[in-house]
């Protein structure tokens, strides 16, 4: 069981910290999210359905990611803008070097800013490019429920006035490199 | 083809993009949206647009937590197996593991805390953690049904008859089998005793002139006395008295 465990963590641990991360500012918080996750799949796994462990856990996910936005904004914000200040400061990894691109920056920013369930199936689908079958056992949708919170929210990042800004400064560099 | 209507098709084409970059626009629609975007500058722009956020979002990076992290959940998982071979060896009078802990750091420390869920959800995990599952559910059944029984309102409840029941009227026969718990002699003196208080009450009630006697006291205890005698089946015994005396 342990070893069984172990191997799940290592094939689904991306799919849960990517979808934390692109819900929540701090890398720290999305972190204890994903661990937090990973502690619950141990105390359930002799009630957990092997076969659907990835949307199990993306279910679990998604839920801890609600939850703890809630409890955030019952605490005090700038306490913890604080704290996200300082985990991301001290946070060098890959994923942040990758941010530093003006564009994916805003990008990742735009998609932190829309809400549930936009953002959690926009980074399933089109982030992680999970099956809308998985996303659909995740959220407990349909698939056409899928697809339309999926298109929505491609127009709500399209609408988001950064991402605009970032796509015509490409462009119109392009024409001048022309 | 007015200017309205006009940004009434090019509202509905923007509103086919998502399908047509997931390649889901077929036949004379998908037909339709190449034309519209061949011919409307602003809808190539948005299309392109569009597809560029739709690959920046694929080009995204997937994220990933530290290997220290995953060594914590490994050792979190072995450390509830320590954990219980602890509380085993410190059930058979063991000591001194304390080196076990702080081993896989604080988050493990989650599955020593006492849990601040009710009492039933402890025990629930009690049964889960430390019988096999079908003993565990016998266990619980039966506390259950225990429960239920000793909750469960009493049937003894009902109410009482205001007036005694008549008991059956024994023959002869199982008469005899009465047990001999008194003499008989005893009885028949004890009833007679009875008869003569009964006989005294009735005249005093007559000489009061009151009626407590008669119907509701002298009458009623004379008939008793009379079915008890006959009952007994003294010999050749007959009724004290047919009514007041």
């Amino acid at each position: 069981m342990q070893i069984e465990f172990q191997q799940a963590i290592e094939k689904h641990r991306q799919r849960v910290v990517t979808l934390a991360r692109y819900s929540l500012r701090s890398a720290a918080d999305a972190d204890d999210i994903a661990q937090e996750v990973f502690v619950k799949l141990w105390q359930h796994w002799p009630k957990i359905d092997h076969d659907k462990q990835l949307p199990w856990l993306l279910r679990v996910t998604h839920n801890a990611i609600i939850d703890f936005v809630r409890r955030r904004k019952t605490r005090n914000e700038s306490i913890d803008d604080a704290v996200d200040v300082e985990a991301q400061a001290a946070e060098q990894s890959q994923f942040e070097a990758l941010e530093n691109n003006q564009l994916t920056a805003s990008l990742t920013d735009a998609i932190r800013q829309l809400d549930d369930p936009f953002r959690s199936i926009l980074v399933m689908r089109d982030v992680q490019g999970l099956s809308y079958a998985d996303i659909e056992e995740s959220l407990d949708m349909n698939a056409s429920q899928v697809k339309v919170y999926l298109h929505r929210a491609r127009r709500k990042l399209r609408a988001d006035p950064q991402l605009r800004l970032r796509f015509e400064e490409i462009n119109s560099s392009g024409d001048d490199a022309v | 083809m007015s200017q309205s209507s006009e940004q009434t098709q090019c509202y509905a084409m923007q509103l086919q993009i998502d399908t047509f970059l997931d390649g889901e626009l077929e036949g004379e629609q998908q037909l339709a949206f190449v034309g519209h975007v061949a011919e409307c500058g602003d809808c190539a722009h948005e299309l392109r647009y569009a597809q560029h956020l739709y690959e920046s979002v694929l080009d995204l990076p997937k994220a990933d937590f530290s290997d220290a992290l995953v060594d914590n959940l490994v050792a979190i998982s072995s450390q509830k197996r320590v954990h219980q071979h602890e509380r085993h060896e410190r059930h058979e009078g063991h000591e001194g593991h304390e080196e076990h802990r702080g081993k896989t750091g604080a988050l493990a420390e989650t599955f020593r805390q006492p849990s601040r869920v009710g009492f039933f959800a402890q025990l629930d995990q009690f049964f889960r953690d430390r019988l096999p599952l079908t003993i565990g559910f016998a266990a619980l059944s039966t506390l259950v049904i225990a429960v239920v029984i000793v909750m469960a309102p009493r049937v003894d409840n009902a109410p009482q008859p205001l007036v005694a029941e008549v008991t059956p009227d024994l023959s002869a026969e199982n008469a005899a089998m009465i047990p001999a718990a008194f003499d008989a002699a005893e009885v028949r003196m004890a009833l007679e005793e009875l008869n003569t208080a009964i006989d005294y009450l009735n005249r005093v009630s007559r000489q009061t002139e009151t009626m407590i006697g008669e119907r509701f006291v002298v009458l009623p205890l004379q008939q008793s006395v009379n079915s008890s005698l006959r009952r007994a089946s003294f010999s050749g015994n007959e009724d004290r008295q047919a009514g007041p005396i």
